[in-house]
């Protein structure tokens, strides 16, 4: 396809919005590449730099050296190259919310789809330790988990996850409700299909169209609840980098290697308004157009 | 309708028995003999022995249990091993500073909030809408201790403007506007820091609810009965739109005691959060169990309060029987 | 020779109050009883609400009935369990209203109709394309259509569509739950003359479901009135519909303006007043108030359906005073 037949199709694409949609349809249509962007650069961290992000430097000659063009993010305490270690920290980070929000939408779409389309006495229990789960400050108690047990880097991720497929349970749920009683449920229904087969290949299909907007959103909301918990100490463990604890790293020294700090927490203000630009644009993509 | 109020509040309560219960067994859990939960692991033996009796630590669980909660219901959390007093007392100290922090907080943005949704309200599908919009984007994106790093940096650090940590200087006298200007001056960054995100979230719930109350119909048909602009304004829309902003205090009433955490922590703010964050590099199990309860059981009053104002206002909720 | 026979069927929706069950003292099917022989088709007319599609969701158990008892071809389907019924499912298959609703709007037109064949009667491969195709042919549609999804047809090429889907399995009887209200004219037709096409082809009894008097004139064998979950009258079309009892049924067939050929009655009073049935207690016969042989009885009692000849039932209490006094004022 020729630039110019691209350019056609993006034109067409976006005369369907109006104005205000129109910029959010550019923004995610733009964050899509910055995010690709840095998603290539930290899986391909290794490749990226050539200073590994563990290596100590002479611990003389080379600690908290200002940014450079040898070290385009300056060096830390140990003399480890910061460019090096957000990126790969960035690895870390992105996978780790990858994983969690993975995890928590499958649990929940599974848990909305079989409550509403079991309804009655099954639905109704189901929704009531759902309420339970969600009133459940689940936060503390992670933070109260994490801080007793200190579990390692990989424990967090099924904990992250076991605490965030509640919302979109919720959403599928409504959805399911909705499409239950639609006639093709029916018509398949009185074929005499078993409601496995239904809820697989009806039901589910057709009732996750929310769940997508809102992965986007729950990334960035794992990544900044994951830089919170690696800040503190609670999350990734030293010397692997996470953006949570190069910013923590960088926290002594703020005055005289500013750095440290900045260049990881830049990372991830870049990195969630991506994800949320691509959310608002696919909410707008998939709501209903005037 | 009766009914459902009460529905509500048993399962708030039980919520809040679960989280008392699954404190305790935290404990339990937690590597090491349970009782240097309640002892300073410096001590001797022997008398480690006898104080565990005394604590019925060689009770059977249930009874141990019971009693716990007991103690717990009636505010008394044990000992804190860092500052080696009771730890209510420690909360007790701790609980004002945080709220001072946070209520000023919550005052301001809920004023930005409303101004900023509503002026985007008014303005939308113009590109001052659409740069609002993206601006709370924006702000949503930024992780609040980073913030807070970098606002001191440059205020604190390299301007001097403003103090970085502890809500008073050492060195001002007495005078009551003397310390008022002072605490003011601390307040100043670490309300930015935790308000800019929340101004934020209101701002789009008000411009919501605002631009809800303005297709509806009936502003409409006031509009066609020839009603006097403004008259419509504060009568009708104003008073409609508001309303739901009630149902926020229920939401953000967790974030009173608990939301400025890591914000106390960085600013050396001496309240309910920093303690926990020192409990939590101190391993001071005490404290950590008794703030992350409290702070649970203000979130399940604040989703019930919430849940409640919000369906005493909008009489859809109430009059259809869920 | 029946293939389906309903009897005494009765349900209720029952409101809630909180957790206190209210029971309805309206009753959306009271006592029901319909027999359909094989190959006709029976036509179920009834204004809105009076229960008509609860009917059709309660024969293929898409809906639970209270009391009462369904055979399907002599063998009764409300008792069997879920697992028994599965079977019986694929011979009782239902028409929807809205087509467009009525179809996976994700997948393409062939797999809608590929899939109650593979699941069902296992037919797969060359076998498959070739059922399809004479499905198609059947209902006569553009084979092109089969790769387009379901917003991509118009309503009467997917009411079609959900005729041959209902084809499939090789029914028995085919509920159609209004099929035509969402059409026009012509494609009502289309429908109609498709419907008449199946029943002679295949020996096919199907259940139309209206609120049409048009529709019915021109393709249903029996006719039965529902009126507040009561059928009040069950007429054959070959002589009865000169003899309509019911009062209420007179005035239903008089607002159709079919005063030409078959529904012209003889004893048709032109003073009688439609009148909304639902607004009527249901302690009595419907027409009480109307009917110019009402009794006491009549606002006391609920009529049973009574045998006036063999294939025409009515519920009133006095059929036979009814004809009688029609000879002597419409003479």
């Amino acid at each position: 396809m020729s630039l110019k037949n691209r350019l056609n199709i993006i034109a067409q694409y976006t005369e369907n919005y109006t104005g205000n949609d129109l910029l959010n349809q550019k923004l995610a249509i733009t964050s899509v590449f910055v995010l690709l962007v840095i998603v290539f650069a930290s899986v391909f961290s290794n490749v990226l730099t050539h200073f590994s992000p563990l290596e100590q430097g002479n611990l003389i000659t080379s600690r908290y050296l200002e940014p450079s063009f040898n070290h385009p993010f300056g060096t830390d305490k140990f003399g480890r190259d910061v460019f090096s270690r957000v990126l790969h920290g960035g690895k870390i980070s992105l996978s780790i919310a990858s994983i969690v929000v993975l995890l928590s939408v499958v649990i929940g779409v599974l848990y909305g789809a079989i409550s509403g389309y079991a309804g009655g006495f099954i639905d109704n229990i189901m929704m009531r330790i759902l309420d339970f789960l969600l009133a459940f400050p689940l936060i503390f108690l992670l933070i109260a988990v994490v801080a007793i047990f200190s579990p390692g880097t990989w424990f967090l991720v099924p904990l992250l996850g076991l605490t965030g497929w509640m919302d979109t349970a919720r959403l599928v749920r409504a959805e399911v409700l909705s499409i239950k009683e639609r006639d093709y449920i029916l018509a398949v229904k009185g074929f005499g299909l078993s409601n496995i087969y239904i809820l697989i290949n009806h039901v589910i299909p057709n009732s996750i169209t929310p769940v997508f907007v809102s992965i986007p959103l729950k990334i960035g909301e794992v990544i900044l609840l994951e830089s919170a918990l690696s800040f503190l100490g609670i999350g990734v463990q030293p010397p692997t980098p996470s953006w949570g604890n190069i910013i923590s790293d960088g926290q002594d020294v703020l005055f005289q290697a500013w750095w440290v700090s900045f260049f990881p927490g830049l990372l991830i203000v870049i990195t969630v308004m991506c994800f949320n630009f691509i959310s608002e644009g696919l909410r707008i993509s998939y709501s209903p157009k005037k | 309708m009766k009914y459902y109020y009460f529905k509500r509040i048993l399962l708030s309560v039980l919520i809040i028995w679960g989280v008392l219960t699954l404190t305790f067994f935290l404990i339990r859990v937690a590597p090491g003999d349970p009782s240097l939960i309640y002892i300073d692991p410096g001590i001797e033996p022997n008398i480690v022995n006898q104080i565990r009796h005394q604590m019925g630590l060689d009770q059977p669980l249930y009874i141990q249990y019971f009693k716990w909660l007991k103690q717990f219901l009636t505010g008394n959390f044990g000992m804190s091993f860092m500052h080696k007093r009771p730890v209510s007392q420690v909360l007790a100290e701790a609980i004002p500073n945080t709220l001072q922090l946070t209520v000023a907080v919550f005052m301001i943005q809920i004023i930005i909030g409303i101004i900023v949704g509503i002026y985007s309200a008014l303005s939308r599908y113009t590109k001052k809408d659409s740069f609002i919009s993206s601006f709370s984007i924006f702000l949503y994106s930024i992780p609040g201790f980073w913030l807070a790093l970098m606002l001191i940096l440059i205020f604190s650090l390299k301007l001097g403007w403003l103090p970085s940590s502890h809500m008073q200087s050492m060195d001002i006298g007495n005078g009551f506007w003397e310390v008022f200007a002072d605490r003011i001056e601390h307040l100043i960054l670490p309300v930015i820091v935790l308000g800019l995100p929340l101004s934020a979230h209101t701002s789009r719930f008000v411009r919501g609810s605002f631009i809800d109350v303005f297709t509806q119909d009936y502003i409409r048909a006031a509009y066609a009965y020839g009603l006097n602009k403004r008259k419509i304004w504060l009568k009708y829309a104003l008073k409609n739109a508001l309303l739901p902003i009630i149902t926020l205090i229920g939401m953000y009433l967790p974030f009173l005691l608990g939301g400025a955490v890591i914000t106390e922590y960085i600013f050396s703010w001496p309240g309910m959060g920093r303690i926990t964050v020192e409990a939590i590099f101190a391993y001071d199990y005490p404290i950590i169990l008794a703030s992350t309860a409290i702070a649970a059981v203000a979130v399940v009053i604040g989703n019930l309060l919430s849940d409640i104002l919000y369906r005493v206002i909008d009489p859809r909720i109430r009059n259809s029987n869920t | 020779m029946y293939t389906l026979k309903i009897e005494n069927l009765t349900k209720s929706f029952n409101g809630t109050q909180g957790w206190r069950r209210k029971h309805s003292s309206k009753p959306a099917l009271n006592n029901v009883s319909i027999k359909i022989r094989c190959g006709e088709i029976f036509a179920l007319i009834g204004e809105t609400g009076s229960g008509k599609s609860t009917l059709a969701k309660c024969i293929p158990r898409i809906l639970d009935a209270d009391s009462g008892k369904i055979y399907f071809k002599n063998k009764e389907i409300l008792q069997l369990s879920e697992k028994e019924f599965r079977p019986v499912q694929p011979k009782i298959q239902m028409i929807y209203q809205n087509s467009l609703l009525a179809f996976n709007p994700r997948k393409r037109i062939y797999n809608a109709l590929s899939e109650p064949l593979k699941r069902i009667r296992k037919i797969d491969g060359v076998d498959l394309q070739k059922y399809i195709d004479e499905l198609f042919c059947i209902v006569e549609l553009d084979h092109d259509l089969l790769d387009r999804f379901p917003h991509e047809l118009s309503g009467g090429q997917l009411q079609r569509v959900a005729v041959a889907r209902a084809l499939t399995t090789e029914p028995d009887i085919i509920i159609a739950d209004e099929p035509t209200s969402s059409l026009d004219a012509i494609h009502k037709n289309q429908i109609l003359l498709l419907f008449k096409k199946i029943q002679s082809q295949r020996n096919l009894s199907i259940l139309l479901i209206t609120h049409d008097l048009n529709l019915v004139a021109r393709i249903a064998d029996r006719i039965a009135v529902l009126v507040n979950g009561q059928i009040i009258e069950i007429l054959d079309r070959s002589e009865q519909f000169l003899t309509v009892i019911h009062p209420y049924t007179r005035n239903l067939l008089n607002s159709t303006y079919l005063n030409s050929g078959l529904f012209q009655l003889k004893n048709s009073n032109p003073d009688f007043d439609p009148m909304i049935a639902s607004h009527i207690s249901r302690k009595r016969c419907v027409s009480a108030a109307q009917c110019h042989c009402s009794t006491a009885k009549c606002n006391e009692v609920i009529p049973e359906l009574t045998e006036v000849s063999e294939s025409h039932l009515v519920a009133c209490h006095f059929p036979e005073r009814i004809l009688s006094l029609d000879r002597k004022i419409f003479r």
